[in-house]
């Protein structure tokens, strides 16, 4: 177990700049995802740990060791990929064992510690196979064997669910979660996937266009979004936001004057319907309705904008019907021009 | 069906030869010619073995051949693994210049060659006959192009595993990439053991010389009147390729074919 500092880590490829300063601190067995969309710079940043890239700027620590120009064998790193990278000419047992064959165990040793990790990830009748033979989400399991087997200080993962179907996903993941509680290491996990980050974290990175947007526990990131982003990108849907000379000036607190730019608010928090409490948004157009089983999603048409409300599946209204649509002013989030969270209102 | 034609036309000269090489006497010239031998005595395969040192022949040329295979794909190997994988200046550079070996045709660089070992004292040695071919631009290319098709993940996985590059290049790279090396293997050493211009070049004794010269000899010596010998020695130096190709024809087909696909 060992904690892990980024202090202003840069990457530049060429004058491209990918990395753009990140600060972040990971404590001893934390569990901590990089979240971001495609682009981001969430895997440039994790190989950077992993050491598969070069620093361009700045320090990673990895315990009490600058590691910025120490190989990736050196780090005492194992990662997941994407594809699961599994020697295809090898036997899953080699595959898992291959790293303690480098390191020169012996070979006994390796068989047990094989059988061990093939025991845990209950894939100990696939030892004989080839990669080939595997289907996704036993391949997945094995990539993780080759990464538990070496006992390592931190795992890194990086995007290891997507290529599994949606079911499998849901079932690796809490597979994920339990190793990790199983072994306690220090964990990063990179993932586009937020709904993954949100069920997996300690602590979620929300990462944009090469800096980090926000860092916080998941249901604290979630409440508390600092920016116009991080609001819309966790949380499914994503947040609606409309302009706030939308609202009527009475409605919305006054103490930012001309700042305030957008309000944002919830599906889950927007009521179909007028009354005392609520603050209005508009009468809206029903475009389409999406039952998802107890719950539906409502899109509404409002003027040039499409809002998203989720609601009772029973209480959903007819498409093509018009509705008035108003929030709690305690669910209204605020945002200036530059998409920073203005904070609560009082 | 239709392939057949081709290649019983293909195989004709072969199997002419080696049935010339069990024919006795007259029987060489009777007219019309005959396919198959009346008997299968192998009085013509002794006379060749006593006329010349067949079996030195057979050993020069397998000396050399397989030398000329093993250094050129291991130089094609570590120069394809640089090519494919590694970033350096000069790079595309140093890929062209590789690639135009390919059109410079051997006769040109003989008398060069020549003069080098001359000075070198290479000539008539093991030495003379290998070195001057220890590279290949062609098995450069064919595993270069066949390396860069390897997911770039599987280096990095062996990276973190702890693997040094030349651990992942031999134990994961190469055996990925089997099929392109044991067809640049077999190429290799086809045309290493057909050679004849540099060899009846560079080496003068008798116990330096390889398979092919020792055909030539035999012609040289015979005139025309003992072709069932002739082919009896043809046959018995040219078994050697035709057995490795027949051994390694399915990894063959496949190297070509896959590297032709990813090419």
């Amino acid at each position: 177990m060992a904690g892990i500092e980024l202090q202003n880590v840069r990457k530049d490829f060429g004058t491209l700049s990918v990395i753009k300063g990140v600060d972040l601190e990971i404590h001893p067995g934390e569990f901590v995802v990089f979240v971001g969309p495609s682009g981001c710079g969430k895997s440039t940043l994790l190989r950077m740990v992993a050491g598969l890239e070069t620093v361009t700027s700045g320090t990673i620590r990895i315990g009490d060791r600058i590691v910025n120009d120490v190989s990736p064998k050196e780090r005492g790193v194992a990662m997941v990929f994407q594809n699961y990278a599994l020697y295809p000419h090898m036997t899953v047992a080699d595959n898992i064992g291959f790293s303690l064959k480098l390191s020169r165990v012996p070979k006994a040793e390796i068989k047990k510690r094989v059988e061990e990790t093939a025991r845990v990830l209950r894939i100990v009748e696939l030892l004989p196979k080839k990669p080939g033979q595997l289907s996704g989400g036993q391949k997945q399991r094995v990539a993780m064997g080759r990464a538990m087997i070496r006992n390592p200080k931190v795992f890194l993962f990086d995007e290891p669910l997507s290529n599994l179907d949606a079911q499998l996903r849901i079932q690796m993941r809490s597979e994920i979660a339990l190793l990790h509680r199983r072994v306690g290491a220090t964990v990063i996990y990179v993932t586009h996937d937020q709904v993954e980050a949100m069920t997996l974290a300690d602590r979620i990175v929300v990462l944009h266009a090469g800096h980090i947007e926000q860092v916080g526990a998941p249901l604290d990131v979630y409440r508390n979004p600092q920016t116009q982003f991080v609001a819309s990108f966790i949380g499914t849907p994503p947040m609606n936001f409309v302009p706030a000379q939308r609202f009527p000036a009475a409605s919305l607190p006054t103490k930012w004057n001309g700042s305030l730019k957008t309000v944002g608010f919830r599906a889950e928090k927007t009521a179909i319907g007028k009354s005392d409490g609520l603050v209005p948004i508009g009468n809206g157009r029903v475009r389409l309705v999406e039952p998802l089983g107890l719950r539906a999603l409502v899109h509404v048409e409002l003027g040039d904008q499409e809002l998203v409300t989720e609601i009772d599946t029973l209480d959903a209204p007819s498409p093509d019907s018009e509705v008035p649509l108003g929030v709690a002013p305690a669910d209204l989030f605020y945002f200036d021009q530059s998409g920073r969270s203005l904070g609560a209102p009082l | 069906m239709l392939l057949l034609v081709p290649a019983l036309i293909q195989f004709f000269p072969i199997l002419y030869m080696v049935s010339l090489s069990f024919k006795q006497g007259v029987e060489v010239f009777a007219f019309p010619p005959t396919v198959f031998p009346k008997s299968l005595k192998l009085n013509n395969y002794d006379a060749a073995l006593k006329a010349a040192p067949v079996g030195r022949f057979l050993v020069n040329s397998l000396i050399q051949a397989t030398s000329i295979t093993l250094l050129q794909v291991f130089t094609a190997i570590l120069a394809a693994y640089a090519l494919a994988r590694t970033e350096f200046p000069g790079k595309k550079f140093f890929l062209v210049i590789i690639l135009a070996t390919m059109m410079v045709p051997g006769e040109v660089i003989i008398i060069p060659n020549y003069l080098t070992l001359a000075k070198l004292g290479w000539l008539d040695t093991y030495a003379g006959l290998v070195v001057p071919f220890g590279a290949s631009g062609f098995g450069v290319f064919l595993l270069y192009q066949f390396f860069k098709s390897i997911p770039k993940e599987l280096e990095e996985a062996a990276r973190v595993d702890g693997a040094s590059r030349l651990r992942f290049l031999f134990q994961i790279m190469v055996p990925l990439s089997m099929p392109a090396v044991v067809a640049f293997a077999v190429y290799a050493f086809v045309s290493a053991w057909n050679q004849y211009l540099w060899p009846l070049v560079v080496t003068q004794s008798t116990e330096m010389q390889t398979a092919q010269i020792g055909i030539g000899m035999f012609r040289a010596e015979n005139e025309a009147n003992s072709w069932g010998m002739i082919m009896a020695a043809t046959t018995l130096l040219i078994a050697p390729s035709i057995a490795l190709f027949l051994a390694t024809q399915k990894q063959f087909v496949q190297g070509i074919t896959m590297s032709g696909l990813k090419g």
